[in-house]
């Protein structure tokens, strides 16, 4: 009797659409949603010869909690929390993405010093995020320690957060024309120390990390990724210039001051995880060449624009904003028909792009390495499923 | 706040708004933006595509008219944001995957049929991506009748006729698209 296991009909509606191929000595094995290197709540049913990947395919929506119906449902004001749930890491990027589109569309100015503040709070927030991929990515790949040092860094800037925006992790802070408080002296004496601070442990992580032997092993010349495949799949951010190509929204479409600071977009040629790793390294770095040019131009005057509407309630039309996010281009597409909510708000999550490309580029890689692939594209699942 | 107050605070912006587009017109975020017809969609998007644009994402809208499929391009090395609407009957689904062009819009054809049920003609693997598989109903964002707006309340004084894609100047206009007023604004 020719009884195939492969064929067996248990397991769950995805497990049953994902058809073996017809090799014989292949086994289909679910990674999550409860894995630990997929950090929440991702699934990938991967068929395996060995230890070798043969097909993966991402299983989403473990966390969809319906985003897009909940801007549909709501007035504009009541939304502004909403984006900061999407990406909990780069909650202020996804904020402003929203703001940023409800300003265009209504023609409202921001004055100079909310746009200054929202530079440096979201750049703060970006070294905040970039820090907890560090710590996170390391951990996956069975280093410990640096996600001690990583939490002892978010923990200062966190604590500067709070004191503005009131809260540690999903801030709700930007307003429809400006942001909701002013910052003080303190807040920028803070920001310039942690800053300062900053620059000397960047140095230790490269001493520590960086250079370590087992790490490089571990990501140089993994899951190599081309630009076209970036530009096949739509994937941006750091899994963009880590593949060699300088693209940033910052640059590229700038919004707010961005076009006043001087800063460089790091970009390696490698291709590999390890040129991702850089990228976001040096991301930091240059995050807090912004702040420190931010915070020496901060202009004086409103932190909010004193027409800015409480209820908002944008003209008919369609705009499309966006911003550069920790994962990359945050995008959201928002179309008015002059109500009190939008009547439609599509959201761009950059890590969806960035994660669907996981499929064509995990073939062929060892399991372990598809946990260094999945590291270094730096996901967040709930912003995935939105 | 009342509503009165509400409208003699955002009057003036309005009137400022109006007065700053006679000069340079507000940049909606989109450097171009086409309706399409869904039998021209492939060669339009394949013309993208050889110009170098990547694929931002897929929208979709529940209107009067039926469905409004937006496609987001936009160019690493020149950007510049190109919309290609699509408009589709509520029942006869016939507009055409971009998968083979754009293997990115699997999963956004994906969640276009999770949210509004639209059968993608060609789809692969056209299965829920971020919904459950057992969810009954109707797709959850479809409007009811009554809240359904038609082109000319979303988009008024815009023409909404379809673009000859055949036509050199379509050509000439993506491969040009970056406007340079909105790149560089200082």
């Amino acid at each position: 009797m020719n009884l195939d296991l492969r064929l067996d009909t248990s397991g769950d509606f995805y497990a049953q659409k994902f058809q073996p191929t017809k090799r014989e000595d292949t086994l289909i094995l679910n990674m999550g949603p409860q894995h630990p290197s997929t950090h929440g709540v991702l699934r990938i049913i991967l068929e395996i010869d060995g230890e070798y990947i043969v097909r993966a395919q991402p299983v989403l929506g473990y966390i969809h909690r319906m985003h897009e119906k909940m801007a549909e449902v709501m007035s504009y004001p009541q939304y502004l929390p909403n984006p900061a749930r999407t990406d909990y890491l780069h909650a202020l990027a996804w904020g402003w993405a929203h703001v940023g589109a409800v300003e265009r569309l209504m023609g409202l100015e921001v004055p100079e010093r909310a746009e200054f503040i929202r530079v440096i709070t979201c750049e703060l927030n970006r070294i905040n995020s970039h820090l907890l991929w560090w710590g996170a990515y390391l951990l996956d790949l069975g280093a410990f320690t640096p996600i001690m040092y990583a939490f002892d860094d978010r923990e200062i800037i966190m604590d500067i957060m709070q004191r503005v925006t009131g809260s540690r992790l999903t801030y709700c802070y930007y307003r429809f024309g400006g942001v909701s408080g002013d910052i003080d002296d303190r807040f920028v004496s803070e920001t310039r120390e942690q800053c300062a601070r900053m620059k000397e442990r960047f140095k230790m992580y490269k001493a520590l990390v960086t250079e370590n032997f087992i790490l490089r092993k571990r990501v140089e010349e993994i899951g190599e990724i081309s630009v076209d495949t970036c530009r096949r799949y739509g994937a941006t951010g750091p899994v963009l210039r880590g593949s060699g190509q300088e693209y940033d929204v910052r640059r590229a479409e700038p919004y707010s001051v961005y076009d006043r600071f001087d800063f460089n977009i790091p970009a390696y040629n490698d291709c590999d995880a390890m040129g991702r790793y850089l990228v976001r390294m040096d991301e930091m770095q240059e995050s807090i060449k912004i702040i420190e040019q931010a915070l020496d131009a901060l202009p004086e005057g409103d932190f909010i624009h004193p027409k800015a509407p409480k209820r908002a309630k944008p003209p008919a039309g369609d705009v499309y904003f966006a911003v550069e996010g920790a994962r990359g281009k945050i995008g959201m597409h928002l179309v008015s028909d002059g109500g009190k909510s939008a009547y439609r708000l599509k959201l761009r999550a950059p890590g969806f792009s960035n994660l669907s490309l996981f499929g064509e580029v995990s073939q062929g890689t060892l399991i372990s390495d598809a946990v260094s692939i999945l590291g270094s594209l730096d996901l967040v699942i709930p912003e995935i499923d939105r | 706040m009342s509503d009165q107050a509400e409208k003699s605070v955002t009057a003036p912006e309005k009137e400022e708004a109006a007065k700053t587009e006679e000069k340079v017109p507000l940049y909606t975020g989109y450097d171009l933006d086409y309706f399409v017809t869904p039998k021209d969609l492939i060669d339009a998007v394949r013309k993208l595509d050889q110009a170098g644009f990547f694929l931002e994402d897929i929208s979709c809208l529940d209107m009067k008219e039926g469905f409004q499929l937006v496609y987001h391009f936009d160019r690493f090395d020149q950007p510049g944001r190109v919309g290609l609407r699509v408009m589709q009957d509520r029942e006869n689904h016939d507009v055409p995957s971009i998968h083979h062009i754009y293997p990115g819009a699997d999963w956004h054809e994906r969640e276009c049929f999770d949210f509004f049920g639209i059968r993608f003609k060609g789809h692969p693997n056209l299965l829920p991506l971020l919904l459950d598989p057992d969810h009954q109903g109707p797709p959850p964002l479809i409007k009811d009748e009554s809240a359904r707006k038609s082109l000319e309340e979303l988009y008024p004084d815009r023409v909404t006729t379809p673009v000859n894609i055949e036509d050199e100047q379509f050509t000439r206009e993506i491969t040009n698209c970056s406007n340079p007023k909105y790149r560089n604004p200082s």
